[in-house]
């Protein structure tokens, strides 16, 4: 095993091929969020404001439910102390940031491709552009902000319900812009102007938060 | 800080905030001539205190010019408290006028004030509400400086690892997380009576839900943790480094992009607080505003230094046991 | 109402009045338990 990121990525990409358990916890949690909306709203029209809310609960919770693996897992498996002292700090968050940020964006297509079969009369998208671009800087933050944050609990001896309840707030900035963003993205064919101040904010937030989690890692890896 | 254990400074500080809070609400309102004339119009306000310098008395009442140098005259009604007669030329005075529709004049009301030493500024659609900014205002400002500060406290932990920043930083945001709650009562209680009702989901009203939601966050960490104190206080102190990002969004950010009800929503400028670093905003009710940040910032490192000395007892104790 | 509306003002002034006062007294009470426990150690 090398010692980069690259071979914490691989790593953790050889053991989600063998128990294919992010993904398909994260397919799982899509399945039901579209059920459940499926169920609940028979034949009603869902307006756009109505539809980005719906397709980021789906997301931040989706996220919550896969992301939150990546650091905790090692801790319970006991394999922490020994990444340890085989990879650097930096190259553990690299490794593990490339790693959630791929499955968030995994998350996020299928979310978009779920909604596009079940939902293929209200969510209508008239600018892909836009609305491509804004999920993928939502994901980045989304990943970015839960990768630091699952190291954080990792630490803690009660992991599960706090992840949530840790990220919620922190994300929130990001949560409003980019269902602001969709909102438009599913209302009008020009959605650049409308959503351009939106996109400055994730922007400036993944930034902001890439850059703090690279800043604080070691003080949380480091015992 | 040695500062706030003399109790000859803290009473001047409680004097001094009572004064304030004093001539803030006792201060009268001075509008203009053309504020009486479209709060009548718009059917929002019958009576309107207008600010206005006498230039000239005769039988029917009297010339003035407000504000803006704009003349209007008053006339002596039956409606009418008083008369001209005692005034002097280029005596300043606050008359409370009702702006008669069909003769297009003004009617006096009331005197309410000769030569004030300071008027409030009309703004229209708030009127005496409008005091609230000196209580409001302020204290989201202190809250904000006060996670800043906590903030630092936090980084300064993590770089000196003594926990005596550790108890400032805790002090800080409770403190910060108190000015939020105090924020967040007042603009509702403001709210209900100018918006209708105590909470609309404003944008920056939702922002200040999310800003109490982190630090309950913050607070509840530190207790779920059952770690070392050590350990409890390295993780307590990256959230809330890891939260204060989130925060200028929130306060600063979020609210002036989206359309909202508070000013400087949805493209206009704010305020105070903008990008072209001027301010729209009435010159003696800016100072009183800075005044009274300065006061709250007082009272809340005072708050702050009263909390840090009983962690600090608190870590004493548990030392000790 | 009417004795509320024509007194807005001392009305104002003594809910003010008493929010600082009772903010101060609870603030200097505090001050004194603290000093205390400070000195006793």
């Amino acid at each position: 095993m090398t010692n980069g990121w690259a071979g914490v990525l691989r790593k953790d990409l050889r053991i989600e091929f063998r128990t294919r358990y992010g993904v398909s916890a994260v397919v799982m949690f899509l399945l039901i969020t579209v059920a459940v909306i499926l169920y609940s709203t028979p034949g009603e029209q869902l307006q756009p404001s109505i539809m980005s809310a719906l397709i980021w609960i789906a997301l931040f919770f989706g996220a919550m439910t896969g992301l939150a693996r990546s650091f905790v897992s090692e801790e319970e498996r006991g394999t922490a102390l020994l990444l340890r002292l085989y990879a650097s700090g930096e190259s553990v968050l690299i490794g593990k940031l490339i790693y959630n940020l791929g499955l968030m964006l995994m998350l996020a297509v299928s979310a978009v491709v779920f909604f596009l079969f079940f939902f293929a009369r209200d969510f209508n998208v008239r600018d892909w552009g836009v609305f491509w671009l804004q999920l993928m800087l939502g994901a980045v933050g989304i990943a970015a902000v839960s990768t630091i944050l699952s190291a954080l609990i990792s630490r803690a001896s009660q992991k599960g319900a706090l992840l949530p309840i840790l990220a919620l707030p922190v994300l929130m900035p990001l949560v409003i812009a980019t269902t602001d963003a969709t909102r438009i993205a599913l209302e009008v064919p020009n959605a650049w102007a409308g959503a351009r101040g939106d996109i400055l904010i994730l922007i400036s937030f993944d930034v902001a938060m890439i850059l703090v989690s690279y800043v604080l890692f070691d003080v949380i890896w480091k015992d | 800080m040695r500062l706030f254990r003399s109790n000859i400074f803290l009473w001047c500080l409680g004097i001094a905030l009572a004064i304030q809070v004093y001539i803030a609400f006792e201060t009268p309102i001075g509008g203009s001539f053309s504020d009486a004339a479209t709060l009548a119009m718009n059917g929002m306000q019958d009576v309107t205190p207008v600010k206005a310098t006498l230039v000239s008395t005769d039988s029917s009442g009297a010339t003035f010019t407000d504000l803006y140098g704009q003349p209007g005259h008053v006339q002596i009604t039956n409606r009418s408290y008083g008369s001209f007669q005692s005034y002097k030329k280029r005596d300043v005075l606050v008359i409370s006028v009702a702006y008669n529709l069909a003769a297009k004049s003004f009617d006096l009301v009331e005197v309410v004030r000769v030569n004030p030493m300071m008027t409030f500024p009309m703004i229209q659609g708030l009127g005496e509400l409008g005091r609230n900014i000196l209580l409001h205002v302020p204290m989201a400002m202190v809250a904000f400086i006060a996670f800043l500060i906590g903030t630092i406290y936090s980084i300064m932990f993590l770089i000196k690892k003594d926990f005596e920043y550790d108890r400032h930083a805790r002090a800080a945001s409770a403190a910060g997380l108190l000015f939020t709650i105090l924020a967040t009562v007042t603009g509702s209680i403001w709210a209900r009576f100018s918006w209708g009702t105590f909470w609309n989901w404003d944008p920056r009203e939702t922002s200040i839900f999310i800003l109490l939601l982190i630090y309950a966050a913050y607070f509840m960490l530190r207790s779920l943790l059952e770690e070392s104190e050590d350990k409890k206080a390295r993780i307590a102190a990256v959230y809330n480094i890891i939260a204060f990002v989130s925060v200028p969004f929130l306060m600063f950010v979020v609210p002036r992009i989206t359309q909202s009800l508070h000013p400087g929503g949805g493209g206009t400028e704010a305020p105070v607080v903008n990008l072209s670093g001027q301010t729209h905003t009435d010159r003696t009710l800016l100072n009183m505003h800075w005044v009274s940040v300065v006061l709250f910032l007082f009272v809340f490192l005072w708050i702050k230094d009263m909390y840090t000395r009983i962690l600090r007892l608190e870590a004493k104790r548990a030392e000790e046991a | 109402m009417e004795f509320l509306e024509h007194h807005a003002l001392y009305v104002v002034g003594i809910i003010s009045a008493v929010i600082w006062l009772g903010l101060f007294l609870f603030m200097f009470g505090t001050e004194r338990r603290i000093r205390k426990l400070e000195s006793s150690k």
